[in-house]
């Protein structure tokens, strides 16, 4: 197993540098001007000197080059030297935002607690919602339960979170005015009031992104108890005299976990990505809100530099997947 | 040779049906039923190994199933050692759900009445406090609960004695049925598929031990390799998992797990047709060797005529989700009553070439009817080669022609006129 992971982990280098290229290549090839958006008073040879200041001119492999240099070698390094304290920060640049003129990473920084916090929740929601709905709908098949759950599930599904997100807001932010429609990220919990006020913020952001992740993941979880249900080794179960909830949640239950784990594993990078539109309905100030806001801008290095964050965390997140698939099942081995 | 005269039944299974639905259309109407087993009675008698032949299809595997109670029967009535494990008689069955519905009704009035009256307490305002509030909730609750199950009772027994049912018709209840597995186990045609693929040796063979007897994890230890012993399976084994053993093993496995608990009765469903035939040979002689070691007593369904042979003493032969005979091995190997056990019996191949040339093999023609449409009158009319125009409209009773021989077929009633009349 540990070869395998190892194995993997040097294969995953030339995939994320070729990631890394067709990114740039794409960011590069729109026709995007980063001093687009500042004053157009600003007379033509200032924007052009702005321009030279910022590196665009330079050819492309140039700037790819430099920017991947700064990538893998001195951002790695004030990452270590910010946690640890060590003296290792290189001499040198870092990847500037064309927007902020900060760091990018700590623009990211910034904006990773807001999306762990808000998107991660509703992603937990969703898992806790859909297992016990998945277990229930397959070992009840065709009863009413499972019919709405399956109606349900489809309707999350099919319905996109823009239009759930402006339907929660219109009906009870507008409409009932129990819950805020804005997400306050500087609220502080410090006593019980406040708590309440962040549950009512954060429940339509988490139960919008929670119906989708639990439709998706009631679907499966549903699918693979159907699968495991009519196997051999659960009349065995039967016979051996165990009781049904013993039957179902110990033996087919354990078995029908494997693909479900791997699939919520797989998922768990767009956690990091955060809900991009999710985020910008109910303006939480998350990582999704600031990649809109960089591709908007043309700020290249934050569009660059937060999709290659995202492409190095699926491919984590993949090997991750496989190799809970042979610690889960007895029958894969990797050696 | 089994000595039957001596012999105890130790299980008596009479008019077992086990039909499924059929449901077709957009609305999924319950539209009939494919009769897997229609109408099935033979006895076991305790040590005695009772082979269940017949091809593909005819009801065999759900025939054993049922037996054990591992599906919920049609009708019918299944003893294993005195104690019924189905319904005793379909009033039983009657009174049993007329009395849970009067039960639910009961319950459900309780709660409105409970419920609502809570809601007006609260709505007057005559009830403040949260105290005050649970405590009126989990009385409410509780007196649901009581009407539930008090009434269900109370009309029970009222609809017993009316009925005149007593205790022992009706069927055990889940926990008493899952109290009786221990005496009757299975041991499971697929080996591979029959094994959960994430548990080990130890903990599939230990399962049932932790869950029906109250050993300590060294006892329990110890007699999962002793169990180990008694199938010849190596104690390094123990916490392998399935997919690491070979088929035969993983057989050895199944029969060790079938017999933890110390079962008085197996069903080996198809032990062997999933194994190698050098592999066989060695589980049927466990298999013999164990039955002679522990007094088991087997159902061996299997198709293979010559390996029931080997194993059985009396054998019952099925077609299309009934038993069309049953007799002791060596008669029914030699004088085959029921013209299906004679084309079935001469299909065995014969091992000697030149026999295997000569020999007269009675070849059927047609396919087997489905089980969702059987023949009128006898199952096997459509088929037979000395049908005759009763079999076509009276099915033929499952009758002792000669003592211990049990044959459903008009050929021979000594007067078929008589059966005839009854029938009609």
């Amino acid at each position: 197993m540990l070869t395998y992971t190892i194995r993997r982990l040097i294969l995953a280098v030339p995939t994320l540098l070729f990631i890394s290229l067709v990114i740039f290549l794409i960011v590069k090839l729109s026709p995007s001007d980063p001093t687009a958006g500042l004053p157009l008073t600003i007379p033509p040879e200032v924007r052009e000197q702005i321009r030279q200041s910022l590196g665009v001119n330079d050819p492309v492999f140039v700037q790819y080059f430099k920017w991947l240099k700064l990538m893998v070698w001195n951002e790695p390094l004030h990452l270590i030297e910010s946690w640890t304290g060590w003296q290792v920060g290189p001499e040198g640049p870092r990847i500037i935002s064309y927007q902020t003129r900060s760091p990018v990473m700590d623009l990211i920084m910034q904006r990773m607690p807001q999306t762990l916090w808000v998107v991660g929740t509703s992603y937990i929601v969703g898992i806790l919602i859909a297992v016990p709905i998945g277990v229930i709908s397959a070992y009840r098949q065709y009863s009413i339960f499972d019919q709405v759950g399956t109606f349900i599930s489809m309707l999350g599904f099919s319905v996109p979170t823009f239009f759930t997100g402006v339907l929660f807001i219109v009906i009870f932010a507008v409409q009932l005015g129990w819950f805020p429609s804005v997400y306050d990220t500087t609220h502080v919990v410090t006593d019980w009031d406040s708590f309440v006020v962040q549950l009512k913020q954060i429940i339509m952001p988490v139960m919008v992104l929670g119906l989708y992740n639990a439709s998706q993941i009631s679907r499966f979880m549903r699918a693979s108890m159907l699968d495991n249900l009519n196997q051999d080794y659960v009349r065995t179960a039967r016979a051996k005299g165990l009781t049904e909830k013993v039957v179902v949640l110990v033996h087919v239950l354990r078995n029908s976990m494997i693909p479900v784990v791997t699939v919520i594993a797989l998922n768990v990078p767009s956690v990091f990505g955060g809900a991009i539109i999710t985020e910008q309905v109910f303006k939480v100030n998350g990582i999704g809100q600031l990649l809109i806001i960089a591709i908007q801008g043309g700020d290249i290095p934050v569009v660059q530099t937060v999709s290659f964050i995202f492409a190095i965390l699926i491919v984590l997140f993949n090997l991750l997947a496989d190799v809970l698939y042979g610690v889960l099942d007895p029958r894969i081995r990797y050696d | 040779m089994f000595d039957f005269d001596s012999a105890r039944k130790l299980v008596e299974v009479d008019d077992l049906k086990m039909y499924f639905p059929i449901h077709t259309g957009l609305l999924r109407r319950h539209t009939g039923n494919v009769k897997a087993v229609d109408g099935v009675s033979f006895d076991i008698f305790e040590g005695e190994t009772l082979g269940l032949v017949g091809e593909s299809g005819c009801g065999k595997s759900t025939c054993g199933r049922t037996v054990l109670r591992l599906y919920e029967p049609t009708s019918g009535q299944i003893r294993l050692d005195g104690r019924g494990l189905a319904w005793g008689n379909p009033v039983a069955r009657r009174v049993r759900n007329r009395s849970d519905r009067v039960g639910n009704w009961a319950a459900g009035l309780v709660f409105t009445i409970g419920a609502g009256l809570l809601v007006g307490a609260l709505v007057r305002g005559s009830v403040t406090g949260g105290w005050a509030i649970a405590g009126l909730v989990a009385l409410v609750i509780a007196l649901t609960l009581a009407a539930l199950y008090g009434a269900a009772y109370v009309s029970r027994r009222m609809l017993m004695s009316s009925e005149g049912v007593s205790d022992k018709d009706f069927a055990p209840s889940e926990g008493a049925l899952r109290r009786l597995r221990p005496t009757m186990q299975m041991v499971f045609q697929d080996p591979q598929a029959s094994l959960n693929p994430r548990m080990t040796l130890a903990g599939i063979i230990g399962e049932p031990l932790s869950e029906h007897s109250g050993m300590s994890a060294k006892e329990r230890e110890a007699r999962i390799y002793e169990l180990m012993d008694a199938v010849g399976l190596n104690r390094d084994f123990a916490n392998r998992y399935p997919h690491e053993f070979s088929g035969g093993q993983r057989q050895r496995i199944g029969i060790a797990r079938a017999l933890a608990l110390n079962p008085k009765f197996i069903v080996c469903d198809e032990p062997i047709a999933a194994l190698d035939v050098s592999i066989q040979a060695q589980v049927v002689n466990l298999l013999e060797d164990l039955q002679e070691r522990l007094g088991l007593t087997y159902l061996f369904i299997s198709h293979d005529l010559s390996m029931v042979r080997h194993i059985a003493d009396r054998v019952a032969v099925m077609y299309l989700g009934k038993v069309v005979e049953l007799a002791p091995r060596d008669v029914l190997y030699d004088e085959p009553l029921h013209p299906y056990t004679r084309a079935l019996l001469s299909a065995v191949p014969e091992p000697d070439p030149a026999a295997h040339e000569t020999a007269q093999r009675e070849v059927l023609q047609g396919d087997v009817p489905s089980p969702a449409n059987p023949p009128k009158g006898c199952n096997f009319c459509t088929r037979c080669p000395q049908v005759m125009d009763i079999c076509r409209r009276i099915d033929p009773e499952y009758l002792e022609v000669q003592p211990r021989r049990f044959v459903a077929c008009h050929l021979h009633y000594e007067h078929q006129e008589t059966a005839e009349a009854t029938a009609a």
